[in-house]
């Protein structure tokens, strides 16, 4: 389903990624791992269209999509989270989960403005649609509050929520379970196995919770100084030599 | 005159060159304050022009004898004036800068747009539109000719007030080259790339942030007390906010064409724009009104958009 | 006395104080149609400041234009009233495409810029050109007869200011207004959820250079005239800071902000005791003082809203605007929903709210 070619690009004198090549396959869960610094939300950013690589390809579905801008590869079907939440902080759930909706409002701007039929019954879905999700994450009781004031582990499940508002076949998720303990990791695991079940996704993320990329994914590739140094099944690549060394290397 | 060829180069060639390059140079002082405020906060600082107003208030205030000052010589005037200038720069740091540290980039905008509307009302509250003071142009009466001699109508006059505007600009440009060896100005460097690193390194990044500001302030003072000589002294004149342009807008153009992140791009970049707005304004024709205006304009959508970095700008 | 009689009156009252400027005195139908254009200045810039984040340093040249087009419209080719008005509200929007379509590609930082080089070279060429200026006195811009009377332009301004305060709450209200608050605080985030934000900052640039436009108009059949000098750099501030001082972000805000400022510079020449006050000073700084210093005052607040108010005016009336379109005065004191406790308490907060039903 995605296909990363040759991915590198440079931030004046630090190459940041060098060569990176990526598969995902259709309904998989892939992970990319690696200690900091290696790269990983930089290839994030680079696959969804934040940066433009110095070289390589980026291909989705059998489409060239390395020259497009971010909205229109969201158009396509990708989804993605943030490292640090990535969503209206002054805004309310609800509205949050409307905004994300934003290529589902199947209206023009300026009806909007006047208020035409045809926007407002949209909207009515959107609402709709945002709800169901909050059922669905049992989030329903914040759906009035602004964002600012609920708790780390809740927003990266509402900003998950956002993502999957978008209607997405690729999800993109950067760190889901930062800010989460070991019991409310497993549940997000669970929770996305089941998401990719019931909505048909595709999922590349990247983590450091060990325990949660081994039982989730069926595939993890390993980055270290913007280099893909390893790539295989979990429990081969949780093992392997060299990946260790990675880790325990840049401890300090 | 206008669409005539004239057959002297000074007429055709000669005046708009100095003109250009005389002007250059003021835009250039206020184009290196606008650049260090930029590599320092990331900010366009709209107020850079109004430090600039001050000190040609103070220094006029002080040359005439009006209200609390005694009459003073030019140049213990013109000190005064410099003086202004750091204090305006100093206190809006303080005052402005500081506190909104953390805030949006639009709200900092807004802050130094607000800061050059109250210092200009400030000066206009002392001499509304009295146009009556004036600072003498710089060493008297003096002129000299280019291009001709003194009473060819092609030549180009000048007198002391535009040979110390090019003199400055040199001073401050060799001035540059020197201070950003020095510890201090590594400080600033070092704070404008990386604050967190610098304060790590035990560089004391408030102070450098005054001193950043001071900077700016003097060099906007300096812009300042080259404009107004010759002149009449008019409130918000450095910025052109009660009288309609000023060379600030010229000296952010300047700084945009020579990239908006380097010293020297400021010189160059202003001088450059010089040049383009006085052949314009030499032979664009009268029944385009605002011909030089339009096409500043021009260069500053065309450098924006094809070369966004400027003449001599990395990217960031 | 109910809340709802309460809230009947509150509205009443507005309602009357409006009737009152518009009859009382010769001058306060005048001095209410300036208050009314500079709102619509301030409601255009709360769109592209307020909801979307982009610094406008320019918009007195797109008031100017449609200034501008609607004397000549109406002058030259002697279209009525209401086509003025529209072309007034087109060109203003044609302005800010032509040079949002540029700018906005840029940074944020450079629309600041260019929009302001953009408000001078417009003054210094197009407001200029004779066709349009019809001489040094200035383009006429008559009204049309049944609304010589101030009071009832005064009127028509205000229904201009309803409308347009409507149009924007259905804005906000709908997709474009969401995605402009999306962009104002994250783009990549706005990005991400599909927003083409290039096209919406282009979007927001329009509808403030209409509303923009619509301003110019009326403020040129309110002096009946058409000067270009009256739109210069200073104008750009006094927008940017009444919408700031207002609160950007918030229609009523702004609007206040706006009335504020109005007041500031039509009433405070003719104020008694702020004259008398002046008067104290040596004749020459009293004059500056009545002249410039609603300026002083104007960049005075602004400063000090951005430093300690961030809210503006509309921080302060937040209790009276919610409670007069029908929520509580006071803001309820809400227990955290159950969910929230739990997530706290699974993280190791302590909290002392028992899990459980809200308020």
């Amino acid at each position: 389903m995605l296909e990363v070619r040759d991915l590198s690009i440079r931030f004046g004198g630090l190459q940041a990624l060098s060569e990176v090549n990526l598969d995902v396959g259709e309904w998989e869960i892939v992970g990319l791992i690696g200690p900091n610094g290696a790269g990983k939300t930089t290839a994030f950013n680079c696959i969804t269209g934040v940066y433009r690589p110095d070289r390589g390809r980026v291909v989705f579905k059998g489409q060239d999509v390395t020259r497009l801008p971010p909205h229109r590869r969201a158009a396509l079907g990708f989804g993605r989270t943030f490292q640090n939440v990535g969503m209206v902080k002054t805004a309310t759930a609800l509205d949050n989960l409307l905004t994300a909706q934003h290529l589902k409002a199947d209206y023009s701007a300026l009806s909007g403005v006047f208020g035409t039929g045809t926007a407002l019954s949209e909207e009515r879905e959107l609402v709709r649609r945002a709800d169901a999700i909050l059922e669905l994450l049992d989030l329903r009781e914040v759906r009035d509050l602004p964002i600012s004031g609920l708790p780390y582990g809740l927003l990266k499940l509402l900003e998950l929520g956002c993502a999957l508002a978008t209607d997405p076949e690729l999800l993109f998720l950067d760190e889901p379970s930062s800010g989460m303990g070991p019991e409310e990791a497993r549940e997000l695991g669970k929770r996305l196995s089941v998401v990719r079940q019931e909505f048909g996704l595709t999922m590349l993320l990247i983590e450091h919770h060990v325990p949660l990329v081994t039982s989730l994914c069926d595939y993890v590739y390993v980055l270290n100084f913007g280099q893909v140094l390893v790539e295989g099944e979990p429990e081969f690549v949780r093992t392997h030599p060299q990946v260790v060394e990675a880790y325990l290397g840049t401890a300090s | 005159m206008h669409g005539m060829v004239l057959a002297s180069f000074g007429g055709s060639v000669g005046v708009p060159m100095a003109n250009g390059l005389v002007n250059g140079c003021l835009w250039g002082l206020l184009a290196i304050g606008i650049v260090l405020v930029y590599k320092a906060n990331g900010i366009f600082n709209f107020a850079q022009g109004e430090f600039g107003s001050m000190a040609a208030l103070i220094a006029v205030a002080a040359v005439d004898g009006l209200g609390p000052f005694p009459k003073m010589p030019m140049p213990i005037a013109m000190i005064l004036g410099l003086l202004a200038g750091v204090l305006c720069g100093v206190a809006t740091e303080r005052l402005v800068v500081r506190p909104l540290f953390r805030s949006p980039r639009a709200t900092l905008l807004v802050a130094t747009a607000g800061v050059a509307l109250f210092l200009a009302s400030l000066q206009a509250l002392f001499t509304g539109t009295d146009l009556s003071h004036v600072f003498p142009a710089i060493g008297g009466s003096h002129h000299f000719a280019l291009f001709g001699s003194l009473s060819n109508p092609d030549a180009y006059i000048f007198g002391w007030t535009q040979i110390s505007r090019v003199l400055v600009l040199l001073a401050v440009a060799i001035g540059a080259v020197v201070f950003f060896r020095t510890r201090y100005g590594l400080g600033i460097l070092a704070v404008s790339q990386d604050p967190v690193a610098a304060n790590t390194v035990g560089i004391n990044v408030k102070r450098i942030s005054m001193l950043t500001w001071g900077l700016a302030g003097l060099l906007g003072a300096a812009a300042g007390l080259i404009d107004v000589p010759g002149g009449p002294y008019q409130p918000g004149l450095v910025s052109g906010i009660l009288t309609g342009v000023g060379p600030l807008v010229f000296a952010f153009i300047g700084a945009v064409l020579g990239g908006m992140t380097s010293l020297p791009g400021a010189f160059v970049g202003s001088l450059a724009l010089g040049l383009i707005d006085s052949f314009a304004g030499r032979y664009m024709p009268a029944s385009v009104p605002g011909g030089e205006a339009l096409v500043v304009f021009g260069v500053l959508l065309l450098v924006l958009l094809f070369r966004p970095t400027g003449l001599l700008g990395r990217e960031t | 006395m109910n809340r709802l009689s309460g809230r009947a009156v509150a509205w009443v009252g507005l309602v009357v104080v409006i009737l009152v400027v518009g009859l009382g005195g010769p001058n306060a139908a005048a001095h209410g149609t300036t208050a009314a254009v500079y709102a619509l200045a301030a409601l255009s810039i709360n769109i592209i400041l307020g909801y979307t984040g982009q610094l406008s340093l320019g918009h007195q040249g797109l008031v100017g234009t449609g200034a501008l087009f609607a004397a000549y419209v109406t002058t030259a080719h002697g279209l009525p009233f209401q086509i003025a008005l529209a072309i007034g509200g087109l060109t203003g929007g044609l302005a800010a495409v032509l040079v949002g379509f540029v700018a906005l590609r840029i940074s944020g930082l450079y629309l600041a810029l260019i929009t302001l080089v953009f408000g001078l070279t417009l003054e210094q060429s197009l407001f200029e050109l004779t066709t349009f200026t019809g001489g040094g006195a200035g383009e006429a811009a008559n009204r049309p007869s049944f609304l010589l009377p101030n009071d009832r332009y005064y009127y028509l301004c205000l229904v201009v200011v309803v409308v347009v305060c409507y149009l924007d709450s259905r804005l906000t209200r709908s997709k474009a207004g969401r995605a402009f608050k999306a962009i104002k605080e994250d783009e990549r985030v706005a990005a991400a959820m599909g927003i083409n934000v290039v096209g919406y900052k282009l979007l927001a640039f329009t509808l403030s250079g209409v509303v923009a436009g619509v301003a110019g108009a009326l403020f040129a059949f309110a002096t009946q005239q058409f000067v270009g000098s009256d739109f210069d750099f200073r104008l750009a501030l006094v927008f940017v800071v009444m919408t700031v001082v207002g609160g950007a972000g918030s229609r009523a805000g702004v609007v206040a902000g706006a009335v504020l400022f109005a007041i500031l510079h039509d009433f405070i020449a003719a104020f008694g005791p702020f004259k008398s006050f002046a008067g104290l000073f040596p004749t020459q700084t009293g004059a500056n003082l009545l002249q410039f210093g609603p300026d002083l005052i104007g960049a005075l607040l602004l400063l000090l809203t951005l430093a300690f108010n961030p809210g503006g005016l509309a921080q302060q009336m937040a209790p009276l605007v919610r409670w007069m379109t029908g929520g509580p005065f006071r803001e309820p004191r809400r227990r955290p929903p159950a969910v929230v406790v739990e997530a706290l308490e699974a993280a190791g907060i302590e909290t002392d709210e028992p899990a459980g039903a809200e308020t």
